[in-house]
């Protein structure tokens, strides 16, 4: 048992190292970017860096859990360990990077703000009462749902033919879309054109027993896809 | 440690194609064993369930007296070598070679760099911009210093040049006398590798077709050499396995045993009896037209 979890914790920390410099590199970029229109295209009303952040890092996530049902799946349960270490080592270092997000992009956003003068509040943040501590946290909670809905579709799509990977890419949909409206509603000017519109009050509490509902679910389909899954040479 | 193996016949299927068919077998811990097929033989198929990167569709593997799956405490024990694909590993072979010395309980680093300057690989190169024969060097590399129990190298040679094979095969001896584990060496390439068996498993077909040491297997048949005529008379009604010529010599590779009589009818003949090679024998048992 001790054996085991000291494996798990070796997959998260190397994990946790390698897709948060990928993150680093990320931010890095988004900044740049960020930058760069607010220096070109001063006219125009422009996204604050943390309402863009916000919304990116969640493709982000959902691209590297992608990569980390293939490449790091395969390369741990080559050098010895069990699907199960790598498992519990896989989602420790998702959690940690979904935590690290908000840390980081956090305390950069208030600072960009102060040197704007304090200007108008964050799009994002306006949608949370001004409440940075709630803000952060949804943030890093959508993240951390991105991450396994991705990690999720990956291990179906290793696991299985096409077909099924395009099911288990429905079920992704549709658990971001619930996911949205538990949050933001980010996505609603897609689904009101097929559905009638909703108008969900969604109360905190609510949004965080949902969230703590999907990330039981999605690391329990995960867990289900790759327990005895065959290792592609 | 020694970890023994034992395929309780094991089979595994790819939908309707059945790769492995009812294995059995036992491997006592501490030897090197050749494990010989042709291609689509069912080699690797076997070997991946061993190493855990597989379930059998049916049947049983232990190792140890356990079962591999998802068993952790032998699956660090455990190394698989095989023609990896590389082409997404950015990592340096130094760092190729440090990361696997976190994972592998007996991993001797030292050796791995020894290994590394014999095999010229460059280690500050990434692993995915290393030639094949290189990249077949790398996991020798990582192969043999992992010192794992039970180690297996499935066509781990592919790329590799005729002095880096020859490398591999020193060294490979060298490890077994001073740490001596289970190596299973998959291949086709027998006339090279034979020296170094010291039990052979042949497979055909998916099927199992015997396990011996290699001495009586060799034992399993004669060449005959001598004089054409003498010779031609001499194998009447034996089965022939390979037929060499050479200006009035021809030497012959017979299968099955001699009667001690007819050992001695040869000698009284003028003919010369030798073992015959393995790969004649496995050309015999897997060749066209053999069917299990």
């Amino acid at each position: 048992m001790k054996q085991s979890s000291s494996s798990s914790s070796k997959i998260a920390a190397e994990m946790f190292y390698h897709q948060g410099s990928w993150a680093l590199a990320y931010l890095v970029i988004v900044f740049l970017i960020h930058l760069v229109i607010g220096i070109t295209n001063s006219s125009a009303r422009q996204e604050d860096f943390f309402s863009i952040t916000y919304s990116s890092t969640k493709g982000f996530m959902l691209v590297i859990g992608i990569i980390s049902a293939f490449g790091f799946l395969s390369y741990y349960v080559r050098n010895g360990f069990t699907r199960k270490d790598f498992f519990t080592g896989a989602a420790l270092a998702a959690l940690l990077l979904s935590l690290a997000f908000p840390v980081v992009v956090g305390p950069i956003s208030m600072l960009l703000r102060a040197l704007n003068g304090m200007g108008e509040d964050s799009t994002v943040l306006q949608q949370f009462g001004g409440s940075w501590l709630i803000a952060l946290a949804s943030y890093g909670i959508q993240i951390f749902v991105f991450y396994l809905v991705g990690w999720m579709i990956g291990s179906a799509f290793y696991k299985y033919n096409w077909i099924y990977g395009l099911g288990f890419i429905a079920i992704g949909i549709v658990l971001i879309g619930i996911l949205d409206v538990l949050w933001q509603f980010e996505l609603a000017s897609l689904w009101e054109n097929f559905l009638p519109p909703v108008s969900l009050d969604v109360s905190l509490p609510v949004s965080f027993a949902g969230s703590a509902g999907f990330i039981i679910l999605g690391l329990t389909l995960i867990r289900l896809l790759t327990r005895r899954v065959t290792i592609k040479l | 440690m020694n970890l023994d193996i034992q395929f309780d016949q094991v089979s595994v299927n790819y939908g309707d194609v059945e790769a492995v068919r009812d294995v059995s077998f036992q491997l006592d811990g501490g030897k090197i064993y050749g494990l010989l097929g042709r291609n689509g033989a069912g080699k690797t198929s076997l070997l991946s369930v061993l190493a855990s990167f597989r379930e059998p569709s049916s049947g049983k593997v232990t190792v140890g007296g356990e079962p591999p799956f998802e068993n952790a405490k032998i699956m660090r024990e455990i190394s698989f070598m095989y023609d990896v694909d590389y082409k997404d590993e950015s990592d340096k072979v130094k760092e190729g070679i440090e990361a696997v010395a976190r994972y592998r309980p007996r991993f001797d680093k030292e050796f791995a760099y020894e290994l590394a300057r014999k095999f010229n690989l460059p280690i500050d190169k990434p692993v995915k911009e290393l030639s094949k024969g290189m990249q077949s060097a790398f996991n020798v590399t990582i192969g043999l210093a992992s010192r794992s129990p039970v180690t297996i190298m499935d066509e781990v040679y592919l790329g590799m040049d005729a002095p880096a094979r020859e490398t591999f095969y020193r060294e490979l001896l060298e490890e077994q006398e001073r740490h001596p584990r289970t190596f299973i060496l998959s291949t086709h390439l027998v006339s090279e590798m034979d020296y170094l068996f010291e039990e052979v498993i042949i497979i055909h077909q998916g099927r199992f077709i015997l396990k011996d040491d290699y001495e009586s297997l060799t034992s399993r048949g004669v060449s005959v050499t001598g004089p054409a005529p003498k010779v031609d008379e001499f194998i009447q009604g034996m089965k022939v396995l390979n037929v060499q010529q050479l200006g009035h010599t021809k030497s012959v590779m017979v299968y099955g045993e001699l009667s001690e009589s007819s050992r001695s009818a040869a000698h009284r003949a003028g003919l010369e009896l030798g073992p015959i090679s393995l790969q004649d024998l496995f050309i015999h048992l897997t060749g066209e037209g053999y069917t299990t």
